[in-house]
């Protein structure tokens, strides 16, 4: 198949999905200073052209034979480089780009029209919308980029917005504790400095994309995606090793941006900003923009490692950071103290199920299984996290706090709510049959069974009984029981709770139709091997078109272990089983209040270790702040103290202090005494009569 | 006359030489510097028609150097003398190492 | 093809400005601050002039050069003085454009900034004659004229720093004056050095001279013009005068200094080494373009954890300036097309970004009469446009896409990697050293994202401290400036082409004719 790039108008959706959000966030500040209400209608306007572009590209992905479709315009072009003279600017839409592109802009839009109800009051709002579109357009940008640079123009883009509005509350004032600050003493921040810690851990995995890319650049000379495809198999091959640690710092990006260890730390944290952020940036979208970099690459990756073995290593260390990152993080979400942090763990352990399907994947000959795997579960996941985060910030809204402990027993009054919640938690834990979450997950696990990877699914398993353990743990909290005390303040001041507003619920409603749709499309479309199936199809008979991938698949040496029908059937029946233990062991001690969970972990003992243990975050987050955080800082401060203003001002001052005490007993020798005048004289001509009788000799 | 000896000369026009330094870079009293430097005088004059001796033909220029430098030496002396009178004046004391105030 | 200059372009723009310093010393006493508005009228004009010929250059790819040539001294001894060459090409230009636009820029900010200050009739003769001299450095291709400007651009910055600074200032402009000094006083010796070895003065003939000369030789009057330079570029150990020079200068011309005169160090280093020597460049034992390349990965890191201690903010940006000056010596030392383009491309984007802090910080300075973190905070909501334009100057700084800055850093650190994975014609091997170096040098740009943002939140995020109680905008004639050279770095940003094809188009020549 000819890579070649095309113009045509099928694509102009593409172009203009993130040519309108783009446009929108800077006509906000004009809108603004018309009226409010144009602002606010004009901004949710272009996040649904936006929407209206990337529904107008999904009739493209029926027809796989006429993806990819390429288009550049030149950009940059500057003569006598050797690599590098030309970047391009263009679009590559392809059924990755067009599922991504569809999951970001449709979610992206009704958490904007949520926006309006939840962000209804606040100062500051230009600013928000500016963002917020501005955040849509380059996430856009981003999935439709064609080559590195302009994925690094989103990457960062996105980033910044995150940044922006994980601080958006950036007054840090101390009334707002129980609003927008995050976690609690020793480790509770204000959201300025969150946005900053966002800024600067993504930054360090941005540090290791870059040199990652600048590697690949230096040696393939192109940065251009189907390019890179292209020329992979005919790289040299005594130069193939430099590839290896180039994939494993691009994968650095990733690590950085879909928060898996070692830096996850901050997704928690980005808690502080407002829930409709949180929702978008960190659930939805900008936390799989890794994800999304790792499908991208992977037929490069994969093609590579048919040439020169070792690049498998890079999908091993995929695989592995995905699922102790999702073991671990299940287990911080277990203690949490705040809605939206449980959230946030249960994301960071979510996409480590991503990162694990694509990772197993790349270790397979059939690597469309584990592809699909994580790609639908990025599409499941978006859309029932992003409805678990509105729900939570209706609920906040109604209770003002944060805190787990602040509510409870509010079923009656938010029965929406209630429901909404409790339908996407059960796609979160894998409920059986109706819930997308159920598919997606199961797909997973089955990759990772049929890479022949018995302890990753081992892990992964036990992952989704914690999964379901602290999902039920989160319901119960804030439903089920009694309503605590702070509600009763709240309703003695004379708020009471009641269900959220139209414009919020009628959102997260949507989602949870959608994950249920999803779900009972799994089961209807089951003759057609579900949509589970579909997808592998169109993966399959996408990516195997690509330059390379049509070769011989027998390079590949891992064998498949289990063969597929026993692989479905002992995955369906891991994944209930442990569902099964984690819910029921929830429902004994949240919803039956049976056991005290505070009893039960006492003051002392391995209990309260433990439990010490993951409400401190495996003390990671305590480890990088004094191991890199205060640690640079002293030793700046020291080197300060004693390079800078000791070593070497310190030279200068005793340089000019030596001149001057040798300059001022050179003095004494003007005595003033013609006498010694007159000797000097008579030394100086002696001297010269020297010096020439030594040059003339 | 039979040619004179050029060592003896040369060798006096030297002495005179070392001993006016002597008085110039030695002795405080001025007028002792003063008399120093016209024994330097009277040397280096004596240098030049020592050199003579080896060259006939310098005896001219010779000459018409040692008359032109015998009316500077007055000169300069005469001068020389006139600082002194007017630095006794100024000091109260012809001792050279009264007068250092161009010093450190 | 190289453009004979017939109607005294780059004549009028390096001598106009100096002539009007007389007349601004002489209107001074009427006009006071008015002055600033006649300094800003001629900076003007000079900044069309350079405008135009950039323009020139970017339309039409043919043309190499536009050149304009002047007799000087006639030859003295065998050795020829050379003409008085003035030289407009894809490397001078840019630079000599950067430094105008803030040249102009800046002398409207002066106006506001320095309204209540003494002898301000003086303050902006001074500044014509250091912007004049640093234009002029920037476009002679004449060893000794360059030195004749370089030390025209010494003495009226000693001068402002030390009337119109701020704390120890005598000490302070005597220590960067004889620190300077000596530079030059290297510079100057490797100067004659190559002037009696080459018989020529001009940069462009001094190649030919150098053709078998012993390379020892030639290192050593390499090392010392580049000891010179590097003492103005602030380059590890070199640096110690630029902290205190920066901090107590008065922040118009901290604004100038860092950003535009510490950069001409690193535009002289590439005209003088890869123009007049390209032995040494190609030098295997040692390999010297290798230890500058060590030398400025130092500087780098250096530079950017001092900035982290301070607390005083023109510190901390002089710092951060060091630190800046590591990335484009890491440019220099790249030895490839594209890392000196991109050192072409960071002196412009930190000349922009640097410009946009130093200026806010004056503006923090003229409200709150403090230079100390601690003492700032919550300033974001009164102070908006201020805000985003620091911000804006950090992320340059940082490398950050939709800023100049980025393409800055892509193009210096590939073409490190290219160097060091395929080599420099046939002469520089590919060499795992050389990557480990610039691996290292693109870790080294997390400090200056720690310390930007850290910056940007301890002074405009949280509460407001009781010093900035009652803040409010800066003035429209301080602010104006700051947005414009904002503007200028973002549209860089999406589209460097304006200013780097011209850029390209010389530097590859250049290497071209080496390897």
């Amino acid at each position: 198949m000819a890579l070649v790039p095309v113009v045509g108008i099928e694509t102009i959706p593409a172009w203009l999905c993130w040519l309108f959000p783009m446009i929108g966030a800077f006509l906000t500040p004009l809108l603004a200073k018309i009226n409010p209400k144009a602002r606010d209608y004009g901004a949710v306007l272009f996040s649904f052209l936006a929407a209206l572009m990337t529904i107008m590209l999904i009739p493209l992905i029926f027809n796989v034979e006429e993806l990819p479709k390429w288009e550049i315009l030149p950009w940059i072009e500057l003569e006598g480089f050797p690599v590098l003279s030309k970047i391009e600017f263009g679009i590559l839409v392809d059924p990755l780009s067009i599922i991504m592109a569809n999951v970001v802009a449709v979610i992206s839009f009704l958490i904007m029209v949520y926006s309006l109800g939840y962000m209804k009051g606040e100062s500051g709002l230009t600013r928000y919308w500016f963002f917020m579109n501005f955040f849509i357009g380059n996430m856009l940008l981003l999935v439709m980029s064609e080559n590195f640079v302009q994925t690094l123009f989103g990457w960062e883009g996105v980033g910044l917005c995150s940044y922006a509005l994980i601080g958006f509350w950036y007054r840090d004032a101390k009334e707002d504790y129980l609003k927008c600050w995050v976690g609690e003493p020793p480790e509770a921040y204000p959201p300025s400095h969150c946005g900053m810690k966002a800024f600067i851990t993504t930054r360090i995995g941005d540090i290791s994309l870059l040199i990652g890319i600048v590697i690949i650049v230096a040696f393939t000379g192109t940065l251009s995606y189907m390019e890179l495809i292209e020329k992979v198999e005919h790289l040299p091959h005594e130069f193939m090793w430099i590839l290896v640690p180039a994939a494993i710092l691009l994968f650095g990006g990733p690590i950085g941006k879909s928060a898996q260890l070692p830096l996850m730390e901050w997704l928690p944290d980005a808690m502080a900003g407002p829930t409709t952020v949180s929702a978008l940036i960190h659930a939805a979208t900008m936390v799989k923009a890794g994800v999304y970099l790792v499908g991208r690459v992977f037929p490069i990756m994969y093609v590579a490692s048919k040439f020169y073995p070792e690049m498998i290593s890079f999908f091993y260390v995929v695989a592995w950071i995905g699922v102790i990152t999702a073991f671990v993080a299940g287990t911080q979400a277990m203690t949490s103290n705040e809605i939206k942090k449980v959230l946030a763990y249960s994301t960071v352990s979510q996409l480590g199920y991503m990162m694990l399907a694509l990772g197993v994947a790349g270790t397979t000959v059939e690597f469309f299984l584990g592809y699909t795997a994580g790609v639908f579960h990025l599409m499941s996941h978006a859309i029932f996290k992003a409805a678990l985060f509105l729900t939570a910030g209706a609920v906040i809204h109604a209770v003002e706090s944060r805190f787990l402990h602040h509510m409870g027993g509010i079923k009656k009054e938010m029965p929406i709510t209630f429901w909404s919640m409790t339908l996407t938690a059960f796609s979160l834990m894998g409920v059986p049959v109706l819930f997308s979450g159920f598919w997606s997950k199961d797909l997973v696990l089955e990759s990772t069974l049929l890479a022949g990877q018995p302890i990753m699914f081992t892990l992964a398993a036990i992952t989704a009984a914690i999964t379901a353990f602290y999902s039920v743990r989160m319901l119960s909290l804030t439903f089920l029981g009694k309503k605590s005390e702070h509600i009763h303040e709240l309703e003695h001041e004379g708020h009471h709770i009641h269900e959220a507003p139209k414009v919020m619920w009628v959102p997260y409603f949507i989602l949870a139709v959608a994950t249920l749709a999803f779900g009972i499309g799994g089961i209807t479309l089951l003759p057609f091997g579900g949509i589970g199936g579909w997808l592998e199809h169109t993966f399959e008979s996408y990516l195997s078109k690509l330059p390379g991938m049509e070769h011989s698949f027998a390079l590949l040496e891992t064998e498949v272990t289990v063969p597929k029908d026993m692989a479905v059937l002992i995955t369906i029946g891991t994944s209930l089983t442990v569902l099964a233990i984690g819910a029921f062991i929830a429902y004994k001690i949240y919803v039956q209040r049976a056991i005290d969970p505070v009893k039960l972990i006492g003051s002392k003992g391995i209990l309260k270790s433990l439990w010490n243990f993951l409400f401190r975050r495996w003390y990671i987050n305590a480890f990088f702040y004094k191991v890199f955080v205060d640690s640079t800082i002293s030793f700046s401060k020291w080197a300060l103290k004693y390079i800078e203003l000791g070593g070497i001002d310190k030279f200068n001052y005793v340089l000019a202090n030596a001149i001057k005490g040798f300059s001022n007993r050179f003095r004494r020798t003007h005595t003033g005494f013609l006498n010694y005048n007159i000797i000097g004289m008579i030394t100086g001509f002696i001297l010269l009569l020297i010096i020439v009788y030594m040059v003339m000799v | 006359m039979s040619s004179p000896d050029f060592t003896l000369y040369a060798t006096t026009a030297i002495f005179l030489y070392i001993i006016g330094l002597y008085g110039i870079v030695v002795r405080r009293n001025m007028i002792r510097t003063i008399i120093g430097l016209e024994i330097v005088t009277a040397g280096v004059n004596l240098n030049f028609l020592t050199f003579t001796i080896l060259n006939k033909d310098l005896l001219p220029l010779a000459q018409y150097f040692v008359v032109i430098s015998i009316v500077i030496g007055a000169a300069v002396a005469s001068l020389a003398l006139m600082i002194v009178i007017q630095a006794y004046r100024h000091y109260g004391s012809i001792d050279l190492k009264k007068m250092s105030r161009l010093r450190w | 093809m190289i453009l004979e200059d017939k109607s005294f372009m780059l004549f009028q723009a390096i001598i106009i400005p100096a002539v009007f310093s007389v007349v601004a010393l002489v209107l001074g006493k009427r006009l006071r601050e008015k002055t600033g508005l006649l300094s800003t009228i001629v900076l003007l004009y000079s900044t069309a002039l350079i405008g135009y010929v950039q323009l020139k250059l970017f339309l039409e790819p043919g043309l190499e050069a536009i050149e304009a040539s002047y007799l000087w001294l006639p030859d003295i001894g065998g050795i020829s003085l050379g003409s008085f060459t003035l030289r407009a090409d894809g490397l001078s230009i840019p630079i000599a454009l950067v430094i105008a636009i803030l040249c102009t820029l800046i002398s409207i900010y002066s106006i506001k900034y320095m309204e209540h200050e003494h002898a301000l009739g003086q303050y902006f003769a001074l500044y014509l004659l250091y912007a004049s001299g640093m234009i002029g450095t920037v476009l002679v291709t004449n060893l000794a004229a360059f030195f004749l400007f370089f030390e025209l651009m010494l003495i009226p910055s000693w001068a402002l720093i030390g009337v119109w600074g701020t704390g120890m200032k005598e000490r302070i402009a005597f220590k960067y004056f004889m620190f300077t000094e000596a530079g030059a006083l290297s510079l100057l010796a490797g100067i004659v050095a190559t002037g009696f070895i080459a018989k020529t003065f001009e940069i462009f003939k001094v190649s030919q001279g150098m053709i078998g000369i012993d390379l020892g030789i030639q290192i050593a009057i390499v090392v010392a013009i580049l000891l010179g330079l590097f003492v103005k570029m602030a380059i590890f150990p070199l640096h110690t005068w630029l902290p205190d020079a920066h901090a107590e200068a008065p922040t118009p011309i901290s604004a100038l200094l860092s950003p535009a005169m510490i950069g001409i160090g690193g535009y002289a280093s590439i005209r003088i080494i890869y123009t007049g020597f390209p032995d040494v460049v190609k030098a295997q034992t040692p390999q010297f373009m290798l230890i500058l390349s060590v030398l400025a990965l130092i500087t780098m890191t250096y530079g950017g954890y001092m900035a982290l201690a301070q607390d005083d903010i023109k510190r901390l940006l002089a710092f951060s300036s060091i630190s800046q000056m590591g990335y484009m010596l890491f440019g220099i030392a790249s030895v490839s097309t594209i890392g000196l383009v991109g050192a072409v491309l960071l002196y412009v984007s930190h000349g922009l970004g640097k410009a946009i802090l130093f200026l806010v910080s004056g503006v923090l300075i003229h409200e709150f009469k403090t230079r100390s973190i601690k003492e700032l905070g919550g300033l974001a909501p009164k102070m908006p446009y201020t805000a985003i334009a620091t911000l804006i100057g950090f992320l340059g700084l940082m490398g950050f896409p939709y800023i100049i800055g980025f393409w800055a850093e892509l193009y210096i650190f590939t073409g490190a990697m290219y160097t060091a994975l395929q080599g420099f014609g046939h002469i520089i091997e590919p060499n795992s050293i050389r990557v480990l170096i610039t691996a290292l040098a693109i870790v080294a740009s997390i400090l200056t994202a720690s310390y930007g943002l850290w910056t940007v939140r301890r002074v405009f995020y949280g509460q407001p401290t009781e010093k900035t109680s009652h803040a409010k905008e800066g003035s429209m004639m301080m602010i104006i400036p700051i947005m414009i050279l904002a503007a200028l770095s973002l549209i860089l940003g999406v589209y460097p082409g304006l200013m780097a094809s011209s850029v390209s188009r010389y530097i590859s020549e250049l290497l071209g004719s080496i390897s």
